[in-house]
This record gives C-alpha cells, sequence and structure tokens, in this order.
C-alpha cells in the first residue's frame, strides 16, 4: 500500500516531518506500513504581462524575460494528496 | 491485485472551504477584513490600537485576537472601548479559518466597518492558511534584521503591505533598511511598505490613509 503525495516547494511542508507523523497516527490503522511517496513540486509562476512562466528562482517574483512585477504564482503553493495504492 | 485510487485533494481543501463561507459572511456585513501577522513582538497590538485611533472617527472596528494562550492582548483593547473577541489557539501556532468561523458565531459583529484580526506571533505557518480575510498585512520590526524576507519569503509573498515598526530604533541598530525594502520587494514586487513606529506615531497616517482607500475601494465593489 502507498500514498503518493505532492508537496509545494514553498510550503511549510516537510517530507522528513510527514514520514515521522505518519509513521505514529497510523499504528494500529489499516495504513500502518504503508509507504509514503513524497514529490517536492518546484515552484513556478506565469508573468501576466508577457504570459510567459518561469520557476521562481530564490523566491523572486519578477518575469526574467520581460522584467514586470505582476506574476501570478502557479505551481508549488500546495500540499495535494494525489492517489492512493491499495491491494 | 493493485487498485489505484484517484484523490488529488489538497489538504488546505477544508480550510479554504470554510474561509470562502466566513467570506461570504464578512461580505454579507459589508465587513472589511485584515489578517494582521508578525513574529511575537514586532507590535501586532500597539499597531492596531494605533490604526484605530487614527481611523476610528471613519470606521467602527473589532478586533479577533488570536493567542495561544492569555487574554492581555484582547484585555488591553477592551479597556480602549474596541469590540475584541479573543481566540486562544490553545497551543497552535496559527489561526484558521475553523477558529475565525467560531469567532463569527460568539461576536456581533452589527455596525462595524472594520475587521482586524491578530493572527499568533509567528512569522511562518499563519501565512499558509486562508481565514476569509480581504488582505494579509505583515509587520517586520526593524530590529529583526534585513534578512527575513528570505528567511521567511511565503509570508512577504502573500502580504499585500508590510509594516516596518520599531523605525525609532533605527539609529541603534545594524538593521539596513533599504537593504530591508530591495529584499521584500524582490520577493513581492507589489507589495506595499510603511515605515511606521507604533511608539512615536510616525509613518501610521500614511497607513492609515491607505487602508481607508482599500476599504473604500472594497466597499464600492459590494
Amino acid at each position: 500500500m502507498a500514498i503518493h503525495i505532492k508537496i509545494g516547494e514553498i510550503t511549510g511542508f516537510n517530507p522528513e516531518s510527514i514520514q515521522f507523523y505518519f509513521s505514529i497516527i497510523s499504528k494500529g490503522t489499516i495504513a500502518e506500513n504503508a509507504k509514503l511517496i513524497m514529490e517536492i513540486v518546484p515552484s513556478s509562476a506565469k508573468c501576466l504581462n508577457c504570459g510567459k512562466v518561469y520557476s521562481i528562482q530564490e523566491k523572486v517574483l519578477i518575469c526574467p524575460y520581460c522584467g514586470d512585477i505582476n506574476s501570478e504564482i502557479l505551481t508549488g503553493k500546495d500540499v495535494i494528496i494525489e492517489t492512493l495504492e491499495v491491494e | 491485485m493493485v487498485k489505484i485510487i484517484n484523490v488529488r485533494q489538497s489538504v488546505y481543501e477544508e480550510n479554504n472551504k470554510i474561509a470562502m463561507k466566513n467570506r461570504e459572511f464578512f461580505d454579507s456585513l459589508n465587513l472589511f477584513v485584515v489578517n494582521l501577522m508578525s513574529a511575537p513582538g514586532a507590535g501586532k497590538t500597539s499597531i492596531i490600537e494605533r490604526t484605530i485611533d487614527a481611523l476610528k472617527e471613519k470606521f467602527k472596528i473589532g478586533v479577533i485576537e488570536g493567542d495561544i494562550t492569555s487574554s492581555i492582548d484582547a484585555e488591553k483593547l477592551e479597556k480602549k472601548g474596541i469590540p475584541t473577541i479573543q481566540l486562544n489557539t490553545g497551543g497552535e501556532c496559527h489561526l484558521d479559518a475553523n477558529m475565525i468561523s467560531q469567532a463569527i458565531e460568539n461576536f456581533n459583529f452589527n455596525g462595524l466597518d472594520l475587521i482586524i484580526i491578530e493572527n499568533v506571533g509567528n512569522l511562518v505557518c499563519p501565512a499558509e492558511f486562508k481565514v476569509g480575510e480581504d488582505m494579509k498585512v505583515m509587520i517586520l520590526s526593524a530590529p529583526e534584521g534585513h534578512d527575513k524576507p528570505k528567511k521567511y519569503p511565503l509570508m512577504f509573498m502573500e502580504s499585500s503591505a508590510l509594516l516596518i515598526n520599531k523605525i525609532d530604533l533605527l539609529p541603534y541598530i545594524d538593521t539596513d533598511i533599504d537593504a530591508l525594502i530591495k529584499n521584500a520587494k524582490e520577493i513581492n514586487p507589489n507589495i506595499q511598505i510603511f515605515k511606521t513606529s507604533a511608539k512615536t506615531g510616525e509613518g501610521i497616517k500614511e497607513w492609515a490613509e491607505w487602508l481607508k482607500e482599500k476599504i473604500a475601494q472594497r466597499k464600492g465593489n459590494i
């Protein structure tokens, strides 16, 4: 059994901590011994001026293509439980 | 046989749903809500007192006080005749939408125009949880140092305004305020920055004027 989790890079979630607490709270439940497969989702943003998508280097929200300061964060800010693998 | 079950659910989903309900409630009363965040001791309560003094002729203001424990801040504000509700998180390091929905049930918002939510003192977790606010505002006190935007980027990213407080201390400390502003603007180029001192009152007028404008814009939209 496995649980796939996607963790945004700019959230406060930390895979080691999730693993640590999961192993404690899952004890005695059907989820005990389930494997946690965690993937870090890199942060990216879309420039609202030129429309290009760029990765947020050093958390700087300035478009590297046109220098515009208005961007929308696309990825990296969410934590999503994607799928469960069960037998 | 291995079966794959698609969940695709954000861990923030429940919180966001409740935040949206809170938002609808605040909208129904035409209330503007500010979620105020900072590290412990940066001056949230003092800034709230100053802000209320600056805006009390124009708006009726209430405060939701979030603290891990104690009601020191709420008592301080109530003494000034400010409608205040104290939320004790009992250990949690931030307010979430559910706690605000409890405040909604136990507080009389009638006649109020502006609610300031004083979040738990913490530069990390409060930035991750929507509570149904119109905007997030953060305070960084000057002695905390100019490197903080780089160390706690999410809060700077999420905030519409940054109050750099305790600027009366600048002559005595090594904080480089220009570097601080530059670091904050890199992370959030649209962040509105005010240099304030809750002690001397410096910069409060500018901040209060800006907030007044934001409230007017918002109320015009409803």
